[in-house]
């Protein structure tokens, strides 16, 4: 593009459609931004649950809910490291970054409520968080429009309503398989989108 | 009205260019715009500061690691002078 100076008037509305348009497609969102919180936080779910699972197995059992506060605590914090650099290099942001944001920080925020009360029950927390991530995923995936983000949306969603019906310690391992098909993946395949 | 009874605040390219990022975004940044319009760091403070005065638009200065950083938003009256510039553009192009 040529370098314009403030004086260049426009000479047609052909021109002006041209501006407008070459403006737009220079601020298009960069959507393979959201893989590394899927990839990250699926692997953290994956990651707490098999840990649990493996406790329970081999029945080592001091305190195990207390991995759920601890590792998402750290996840909490390393994501907002990334957002920051992420709104640093990206120059701009968008509606959609702003409302998918705002749509995690709350489902964070009721997780984290949820996580304090299940420990407290001494219960394992994973119908909710695949409840929750399930919703969060979903709807990541429809609004930036990537079809596997939503698949791995309702995996999760079916994940929580499969618990109803399996025991507690397994309700773990079907944790640890939601979070890599359900975030993993599709987060693996968003950073190969084109 | 003819082509060039347009609003002159909008028809010239650099100023058009930075309203037309701005209605697609909720902030952007100066380097980004400066990226975006291909133009010069003098040429586009001097449009921001027009845009500005007219109140089309609105700047927030700020740092960040100790860096100056220069956000800007568009605001009402400029979202609703850009649908106008839009509408009647698109009269004349008959689309």
């Amino acid at each position: 593009m040529r370098c314009m100076t403030p004086q260049d008037s426009i000479k047609d509305p052909e021109h002006s459609l041209q501006i407008i348009a070459e403006a737009i497609a220079g601020t298009k969102e960069n959507i393979k931004q959201n893989a590394w919180y899927f990839i990250f936080w699926g692997t953290l779910l994956a990651s707490c649950c098999l840990i649990h699972y493996l406790l329970y197995r081999v029945h080592y059992n001091p305190m195990p809910h207390i991995l759920w506060p601890m590792g998402f605590s750290i996840g909490a914090i390393l994501t907002l490291f990334r957002i920051r650099k992420n709104d640093r290099e990206a120059g701009f942001s968008s509606y959609a970054q702003i409302f998918t944001k705002n749509l995690w920080l709350g489902l964070g925020v009721g997780f984290m409520i949820l996580l304090v009360i299940m420990v407290h029950f001494r219960q394992n927390p994973v119908m909710p968080l695949l409840l929750l991530s399930g919703i969060g995923t979903l709807v990541t995936g429809l609004s930036i429009r990537f079809i596997p983000m939503s698949l791995g949306g309702v995996i999760l969603l079916i994940g929580c309503l499969l618990t109803l019906w399996i025991p507690s310690a397994e309700e773990l391992a079907l944790g640890a398989v939601c979070g890599v098909l359900g975030q993993v993946v599709p987060g693996i395949l968003l950073t190969k989108a084109d | 009205m003819s082509f060039k009874d347009l609003d002159s605040i909008l028809n010239t390219q650099v100023r058009l260019a930075i309203m037309s990022v701005l209605v697609k975004v909720e902030k952007a940044d100066f380097n980004h715009l400066k990226e975006v319009t291909g133009t010069t760091q003098g040429n586009l403070s001097h449009s921001i500061k027009k845009l500005k005065e007219v109140g089309y638009i609105r700047v927030q200065k700020t740092f960040e690691n100790n860096y100056p950083k220069t956000y800007l938003r568009i605001s009402t009256k400029g979202k609703k002078a850009f649908e106008d510039y839009v509408v009647a553009i698109r009269s004349y192009l008959d689309i």
